[in-house]
């Protein structure tokens, strides 16, 4: 394409990152560090991986910190934290599932905007020890209307239960079948040295777990999970320029159902429309197909919300997806790698910073340093965050320089 | 039209905060109706009720009562609440799509064995030391 598509294009040129798991202490033990320390070593590392100094970025794009953080102002105590002077913008976002994705989106409009140089998408999350009740209290009312919807206790993972029950009864689907989401992304993540679950999973191991949310068990929704992460961007002809290795973010989509987890007016709940629209539009813009996409990290919570996205955004047909996952489609070697991270289930989900996990999978994938978890030659990477029960997706195309 | 009212020990899980825009869907709970709103302009049906219609933004609602029948379009069990919600654990919450062609998310009263999608429902006006809520059993209960 010419040149002014070319000069609008972000790269990210550094990344650094925590494993995921846990970074609250043992009861009784010191902690290594507060939200603030552990962030501010992570940024200092991405800095170095990106070869660029702390006096060259201008923006700063924070995920807000959960309810457990106690250091209120936290994108402007780590200006103090990190010594940095913005010229373009500070500030922390939160949108449910959608944060990471969206921190990521507008440190690179900082970047076209021509606001910011250097641009950081960053945050951290130490929940591991918070108060469990509270924490299922927020969920609650974050997923439904608060006068109508919470009183009757449904956890975000309620609503993907609730799309997996009418997926079993629509497609004839096992919950067995749908379970083996979890096993294909425990194979990934034996190779993934950021995962918070290394260990093998037979796919009796997660059928024998406690209900719950039925149809779902233990191992078929998410562990509770902290990190820390930080992506640096710029133009992709700084990136040029640097002589760095970097993937370009070839193309975005955005789309809002209008309604928030179901409308009151009846619509299919296992059809992300969001999803299908905000896909196509950054393939358009990306100028390429989904057949031309060689790996996807998409935003799935749960087991079904996988088998959902794939189906939605057209990877397979609606009722096929959890075929196409028996076959081992999207496994390592399948022909539509689907989340080679080990995903929320296995590579962890600190909800906040999932979106930018799954961009720094793409990033090692699309610059050949996932190790054995490595799809070979991927030079095109799709990936998906999502609010609600999928009433909003932001999907970017990353990909790697020729 | 009546709905089955069912006395339950326990509070309300959650306190609800009932406004001008709400009360009267409440009010119609202690007179055994559950009442969605109609768009004044559009006649789009509105639950919950809404300050403006979604569709049109029109601000001017009535009040229908629903027939209470409905299909169950989906259902999970949540085996654990939080303890500040007094719920008793497990639960069964439902998606209902009632007739008039309003979907609901609620509670499933326990007591049929046949809890199957698409199976019809009804919903029941639940009593509660503290006033009134409301809730779905399945139609052989």
């Amino acid at each position: 394409m010419g040149a002014q598509r070319h000069s609008s294009r972000v790269a990210i040129l550094g990344s650094a990152a925590t494993p995921v798991g846990r970074l609250a202490p043992r009861y009784g033990q010191m902690a290594d560090g507060l939200e603030h320390d552990i962030l501010a070593e992570v940024a200092a590392d991405a800095l170095l991986d990106a070869g660029i100094s702390p006096d060259r970025v201008d923006a700063a794009i924070f995920t807000q910190n959960p309810p457990t953080t106690r250091q209120l102002g936290f994108a402007t105590f780590m200006m103090a934290q990190l010594g940095l002077q913005c010229r373009g913008l500070v500030t922390e976002v939160s949108q449910l599932g959608l944060t990471g994705g969206v921190a990521f989106d507008q440190a690179a409009a900082q970047i076209q905007l021509g606001q910011a140089e250097y641009s950081l998408a960053l945050g951290v999350v130490r929940q591991s020890l918070g108060d469990m009740s509270m924490a299922m209290d927020f969920g609650i009312r974050a997923v439904g209307d608060v006068n109508f919807q919470a009183p009757f206790a449904i956890p975000p993972i309620g609503w993907y239960a609730l799309d997996c029950a009418r997926y079993i009864h629509e497609h004839g689907a096992s919950r067995e079948d749908i379970a083996h989401v979890t096993v294909k992304s425990r194979e990934y993540a034996r190779h993934n040295p950021l995962a918070q679950f290394r260990q093998p999973l037979s796919i009796r191991e997660v059928m024998e777990q406690r209900p719950i949310v039925d149809p779902l068990g233990l191992f078929e929704v998410p562990a509770r999970a902290d990190g820390a992460i930080c992506l640096v961007l710029c133009s992709e002809e700084t990136a040029v320029a640097s002589g760095q290795p970097y993937v370009i973010v070839s193309g975005r989509g955005f789309y809002h159902e209008g309604h928030h987890q179901i409308s009151d007016h009846p619509h299919s709940i296992t059809e992300f429309a969001s999803a299908r629209l905000a896909v196509k539009t950054s393939l358009v813009q990306a100028g390429v197909t989904l057949a031309d996409i060689d790996l996807a990290e998409l935003y799935a919570p749960c087991t079904i919300t996988e088998i959902l996205v794939t189906e939605s955004i057209g990877m397979f047909d609606r009722g096929e997806g959890y075929r196409a996952l028996l076959q081992g489609d999207t496994s390592i070697g399948g022909r539509s790698p689907v989340n080679t991270s080990g995903g929320c289930l296995a590579r962890g989900h600190p909800p906040q910073l999932t979106g930018l996990y799954g961009l720094l999978e793409l990033r090692e994938q699309l610059l050949g340093q996932a190790g054995e978890r490595q799809v070979p030659g991927a030079r095109l990477g799709l990936h998906t965050c999502e609010l609600g029960n999928y009433n909003a997706t932001l999907a970017h195309v990353l990909e790697a320089p020729q | 039209m009546s709905l089955s009212l069912i006395e339950l020990g326990l509070n309300r899980p959650l306190p609800i905060e009932i406004t001008k825009i709400t009360e009267p869907f409440w009010e119609g709970l202690t007179e055994g109706d559950f009442l969605v709103a109609r768009c004044n302009n559009c006649r789009r049906l509105s639950f919950p009720p809404r300050a403006i219609c979604p569709q049109c933004h029109a601000r001017e609602f009535d009040w229908q009562p629903v027939s209470g029948r409905g299909t169950l379009y989906s259902v999970s069990k949540v085996e654990q609440s939080p303890s500040l919600y007094g719920i008793l654990s497990p639960m069964r919450v439902a998606v209902v799509d009632l007739e008039e062609g309003i979907r609901i998310v609620t509670r499933l009263l326990p007591g049929s064995n046949n809890v199957e999608i698409d199976a019809n429902v009804k919903l029941v006006i639940t009593s509660h030391p503290d006033g009134y809520h409301y809730a779905a059993r399945m139609d052989d209960v």
